[in-house]
């Protein structure tokens, strides 16, 4: 209802005039609504940056992963030229997609597994067959549209807008705390966790915001060693927070965790 | 010496850090409708890290951590539709709460 959707947009502009030290949770429709949900898409999802995952991942040429991003189906992928892209999954024929949201590994090439329409890993179209009596057509002039991407600290990163102001400006108190995901030399990715939640992603990035829960949800894991009254150091910026806990002196992460899988 | 710490960052809208002594996480979740989101979770250490944790190199080692936050995530959802449901006092820890929703105001208001 647009009458809730303009409570909704008052009421999370109040959060503005609200003194930080008395705060409160939002209103429960921020969290329901499908007209708010439709607005944060468009105002959020498709302008800000979003880290999908690691070069690390896409190490050698034509490696790559896809997904499903917002309404996007995406590929992330390294050409031949050592590039790192993140190209729209999109065939330029009838609108199917080239790659599966979830699917990846190594390809020379994307086919379409439609009417094999065969993209090049920087997206150009190679090959289209039987398309010779079309007078228009031109393969030169096709490719899969293509995705803002940047690398930082050798995260991947992209935004759906093209016209968004570059992400490592607006990250520079960072920059020292984040060079830690350049390394370390030889390092290796432990195994991707990857799900589909159901909840509202608010709460999941409220929950990534505070310590305060770790003596709740998980007082037999990291509050065995991180726990939620050492949470100290809250620090934050204009496109950022920052928090730390501490760890239990004599308490060992590892020890800690292989015990309990024992 | 100082002790080690988990040190979290988090980057607006939906990016988050963890740093701990010998590795580090990060956590992406971006929505799929006002219901349902993505949650692609990863970690890069030292070989020698990996083996230490996880000595087949398989499992991600912050899954049941994660998996914990998951049942919070269902059930914080199911409370936000209760015709009971309002807004609540949030402790001194809490306090980035605020300063995200008004990351969020200044785009949505």
């Amino acid at each position: 209802m647009p009458s809730d959707l303009t409570h909704l947009r008052s009421s999370i502009g109040a959060s503005l005039e609200r003194p930080v030290d008395e705060p409160w949770t939002l209103d429960p429709g921020h969290y329901t609504s499908p007209d708010y949900y439709d607005l944060e898409v468009e105002q959020i999802w498709k302008k800000e940056w979003i880290c999908v995952g690691h070069v690390k991942e896409v190490p050698n040429v034509g490696d790559f992963f896809s997904i499903q991003f917002v309404n996007e189906p995406l590929v992330i992928v390294r050409g031949a030229d050592a590039q790192i892209r993140a190209l729209s999954t999109v065939c330029r024929h009838r609108l199917m997609l080239v790659a599966e949201p979830g699917a990846c590994g190594n390809a020379n090439s994307f086919v379409c597994p439609y009417h094999r329409w065969t993209y090049g890993l920087d997206g150009q179209l190679k090959s289209a067959l039987h398309m010779e009596r079309h007078r228009d057509f031109d393969p030169s002039g096709i490719s899969l549209p293509e995705f803002r991407l940047e690398i930082w600290n050798d995260l991947i990163w992209i935004n759906l807008d093209d016209d968004a102001p570059p992400l490592a400006p607006r990250l520079v108190e960072l920059e020292e705390a984040m060079a830690v995901y350049k390394g370390p030399e030889g390092g290796v990715m432990a195994a991707l966790y990857d799900k589909t939640w159901k909840g509202n992603w608010k709460s999941q990035v409220e929950n990534n915001l505070e310590g305060y829960h770790h003596m709740g949800m998980h007082q037999q894991s990291i509050e065995l060693y991180s726990p939620t009254k050492n949470v100290t150091n809250l620090t934050h910026g204009e496109y950022w927070t920052r928090h730390q806990v501490p760890y239990e002196r004599g308490r060992d992460v590892t020890e800690t965790l292989l015990s309990e899988a024992d | 010496m100082e002790q080690p710490a988990l040190d979290i960052i988090n980057i607006h809208p939906g990016n988050s850090f963890s740093i701990y002594p010998g590795g580090a996480g990060y956590y992406s979740i971006w929505p799929l409708g006002v219901d349902s989101f993505r949650f692609r979770a990863h970690s890069i250490r030292p070989p020698g890290e990996l083996r230490r944790f996880d000595p087949d190199g398989e499992r991600y080692d912050s899954e049941r951590v994660l998996d914990e936050d998951g049942v919070a995530m269902t059930h914080i959802l199911n409370g936000a539709h209760s015709s009971k449901a309002e807004p609540g006092p949030l402790s001194w820890m809490e306090a980035s709460l605020p300063l995200w929703h008004q990351w969020m105001a200044k785009r949505l208001a």
